[in-house]
């Protein structure tokens, strides 16, 4: 088991509120790890623990649904100073695999990471970028749909 | 490698070089192909062409700006133009920021690849016929200036470019203006049917039928088209010609009708089973993961191998003159080991005819810097592509864009009609990427959503679903006419690492088709009322290609159809080739590429020059009997 594994479950928790997709599909994207990583990575093993914290301690309070929660997330995660704009670049970098370099002002406070620089964090990632599923489409180049797919209407009806 | 005399030197393995290489070898002729790009890029052992094709792809997924030339290598010793570099020029300074130096006013907005295969690696495989009227624009128009071929003439040669590329379109779909009845051959039929068009283009289609535009006082009624594309679909069962081949008789290549052919789909270069189907990646361009789409390497694979030597990583920089005859005795190349390196050998390469192949720009350069084929002053000259004009907006209900070729149809109404008299024609392709190109979409529509609008989770999927799959962006390629100051120039101060030159451009858009982009607004306006699409279009002056017509701005962007720089004529004094694509002033240098056209029309180049390559062939075939 990897050493911080624990704190895996309240990073797939937040992804999962932040991004709309159940636990089960940001899973099966195979990411889970990488990205948790990623984040670990750039902006620090404190931060990131205080950010799982805080995560672990809204759902113990409010549970993993509704609206309580949803509120919660967005008054203790989003808009606060250190760690909305960590919970912004989670969103995107599993909606299209790219994680972008943090605001200055944040980089000011909280410092800086050699590896924070807007870039697409591997191949895999760009193909599992979530943006494409949610418009019903999926990553050019990447999960083909087949000869003449593109002349129906696609079958989800997820919205 | 001793210096062996060849029947043809070609320089250059794109579609066109490819093409002369192809029907050379196959006619029994020994031919030697030069190369500037990588050697990887020729690979056709399976393993080899897998492995570098994957490294493409690699390469394109980790790209963060998904360009055109993106999953490519930019080699220092054989650079290629990028769109990245584009911005707009500042006062009379030249931009140099780029391979090419733009020395405006406008910078000229599109690319081409120099490696292996060229730019078919990453065209959008569009294959429409020019018009016949497109041959005759002096004439008819008062325009331009006419072809010294017609449109009858070069029509077999259209059928021997579509087997080669492998078109997938039906023929009685194929409604377009002023072409009259005989346009394709009694009983003729693409080799594939057609490619299926997009549920987009199918509530487009919904919305805009029985549709009329008024422009400048005049009415026409829209209607909508497949488009004829260069990607694999159904072969079509009554397709029953062979060819072409080398007609000793008559001297002509010609195509075999035969009651036993059948077309197979061509596929991967590493696998023939492999993109027999296009798969719906929706990534025309930069790159078709299975091959679906044609490219040249397809053709290069199946020329006669015994018969074929390829020089890579040699860039051609002179042709070497017999000041006494005129007629030329060798090319001089570059040959690099490293592609990063300035180092370099000089080679020669020596045969009986000598081709180049090399791009439109490129041609214009070997020949400008080696003094040759110009006396008429007209190399590097007429350089034209097409404006893309752009109009983008949400639909009333979701189209499910994103998915499919980037285009599956067009409006064809605008291709030819009097109004040419005044201003440029313009074909109308429906997109099917949504506001991908001018607006770097859905990436923008995400990050918007997220950084200014503050939604996350389930809203935010809501919120994007609802407007992403609701785009819709239209085309409109704008003819430009043959100029003589839009032009491909040298200069000693702008050279690469090897020594040889940079293009320098001078480009500017006429009010001709300036006025095209006033007409294309206008009628955009009109179709967007009548679907009741909510307009995004926007068009900013810091915008690299940002232009005003009567007072209103307008931005294009390049189509990547470069155009004209070494045109063929009817005579000497005004044109670099003659009809047979030869220069008039040395017998055996023959030019193939889209250099040689005239004028552009409406058309994507990419058939037209494939079928002026199978015409060029057989002009050099008859030479060397």
């Amino acid at each position: 088991m990897k050493k911080e594994q624990y704190s895996i479950e309240p990073f797939l928790d937040l992804s999962a509120i932040l991004t709309g997709f159940e636990r089960v599909d940001l899973l099966g994207t195979g990411m889970v790890d990488i990205y948790y990583d990623e984040v670990v990575n750039v902006v620090g093993k404190a931060t990131s623990r205080e950010l799982w914290e805080t995560t672990a301690q809204i759902i113990e309070r409010s549970g993993k649904d509704g609206r309580k929660f949803e509120t919660a997330i967005r008054r203790e995660i989003l808009a606060s100073a250190k760690f909305g704009p960590i919970a912004r670049n989670i969103i995107q970098m599993w909606y299209t695999g790219i994680w972008n370099e943090l605001p200055q002002s944040w980089r000011d406070l909280y410092g800086t990471s050699p590896d924070d620089t807007t870039r697409i964090i591997s191949s895999e990632a760009y193909q599992q970028g979530l943006v494409w599923e949610v418009i019903e489409a999926h990553p050019p180049a990447a999960k083909q749909p087949g000869f003449a797919s593109w002349s129906y209407r696609p079958s989800g009806d997820k919205h | 490698m001793a210096e062996k005399i060849y029947d043809a030197v070609i320089v250059g393995a794109g579609v066109a070089g490819a093409i002369v290489a192809k029907t050379l070898t196959q006619a029994g002729y020994r031919v030697l192909l030069l190369e500037a790009g990588l050697q990887a890029g020729l690979a056709f052992a399976e393993a080899k062409a897998y492995e570098n094709y994957q490294s493409y792809m690699d390469t394109f997924y980790n790209a963060l700006a998904k360009v055109p030339n993106a999953p490519y290598p930019n080699l220092q010793d054989a650079p290629s133009p990028n769109v990245l570099d584009l911005s707009p020029i500042q006062g009379t300074t030249p931009d140099t920021t780029g391979y090419f130096v733009q020395k405006g006013p406008l910078p000229f907005g599109s690319d081409y690849a120099r490696t292996p295969g060229g730019t078919t690696l990453h065209w959008l495989g569009t294959c429409l016929r020019m018009l016949p009227n497109d041959f005759r624009l002096k004439t008819v128009y008062g325009q331009g200036v006419d072809w010294p071929i017609s449109y009858e003439e070069l029509k077999p040669y259209y059928e021997m470019a579509e087997r080669e590329i492998g078109v997938s379109a039906d023929v009685e779909d194929q409604i377009y203006p002023n072409t009259g009845k005989d346009f394709f051959g009694k009983g003729y039929v693409y080799p594939m049917r057609k490619i299926p068009q997009s549920y987009l283009d199918q509530k487009f289609i919904k919305g805009v039928r029985g549709m009329k535009v008024g422009v400048k006082g005049d009415e026409y009624e829209l209607y909508v088209i497949s488009t004829p594309q260069g990607r694999n679909s159904i072969p079509n069962d009554r397709y029953n010609l062979v060819g072409p081949v080398w007609d000793k008789a008559t001297q002509r290549l010609v195509m075999k009708h035969s009651d036993d052919a059948h077309y197979n789909p061509v596929g991967a270069i590493w696998d023939p089973y492999t993109g027999q189907r296009c798969e719906g990646n929706a990534n025309c361009v930069p790159i078709c993961p299975v091959q679906a789409k044609y490219n040249a390497l397809k053709t290069l694979k199946n020329a006669r191998r015994d018969r074929l030597d390829i020089v890579t990583q040699a860039v051609a920089s002179k042709v070497e003159i017999d000041p006494t005859t005129g007629r030329v005795t060798a090319i001089t190349y570059k040959k690099y080991q490293d592609p990063d390196s300035p180092e370099y050998t000089t080679e020669t390469a020596r045969g009986t005819i000598f081709v180049l192949a090399a791009h439109s720009v490129e041609n214009a350069k070997i020949l400008l810097a080696s003094g040759v084929a110009n006396s008429s002053n007209q190399v590097g000259r007429n350089l034209m592509d097409h404006m893309v004009f752009l109009t983008w907006g949400l639909m009333p209900e979701r189209v499910y864009p994103y998915r499919g070729p980037g285009s599956t149809s067009n409006i064809p109404v605008f291709r030819d009609g009097e109004f040419r008299e005044r201003h440029a024609a313009f074909i109308m392709p429906i997109d099917n990427w949504g506001f991908g190109w001018p607006a770097n979409a859905p990436y923008s529509d995400l990050s918007a959503a997220v950084n200014r609008m503050n939604l996350f989770g389930k809203q935010l999927r809501r919120h994007l679903n609802d407007t992403v799959a609701r785009q819709l962006l239209l085309h409109f390629e704008c003819e430009q006419l043959p100029q003589p100051e839009n032009r491909v120039m040298l200069d000693p101060r702008y050279m690469d690492q090897l020594g040889n030159f940079r293009p320098v451009i001078q480009y500017n858009v006429s009010d001709y088709t300036r006025a095209a982009m006033a007409a294309a607004k206008n009628i955009s306006d009109q179709i967007f009322a009548r679907v009741g699409i909510e307009d995004y279009s926007e068009y900013n002056p810091t915008d690299a290609d940002y232009l005003i017509y009567d007072g209103v701005g307008y931005t294009f962007w390049g189509a990547g159809h470069l155009v004209g720089t070494h045109r063929m004529g009817f005579a000497r004094s005004d044109s670099v080739v003659s009809r047979e694509q030869r220069t008039w002033d040395h017998e055996n240098l023959f030019l193939v590429g889209c250099g040689n056209m005239p004028t552009i029309g409406t058309s994507n180049p990419t058939l037209t020059m494939a079928a002026l390559s199978f015409w060029a062939a057989e002009n050099i075939i008859r030479e060397l009997q």
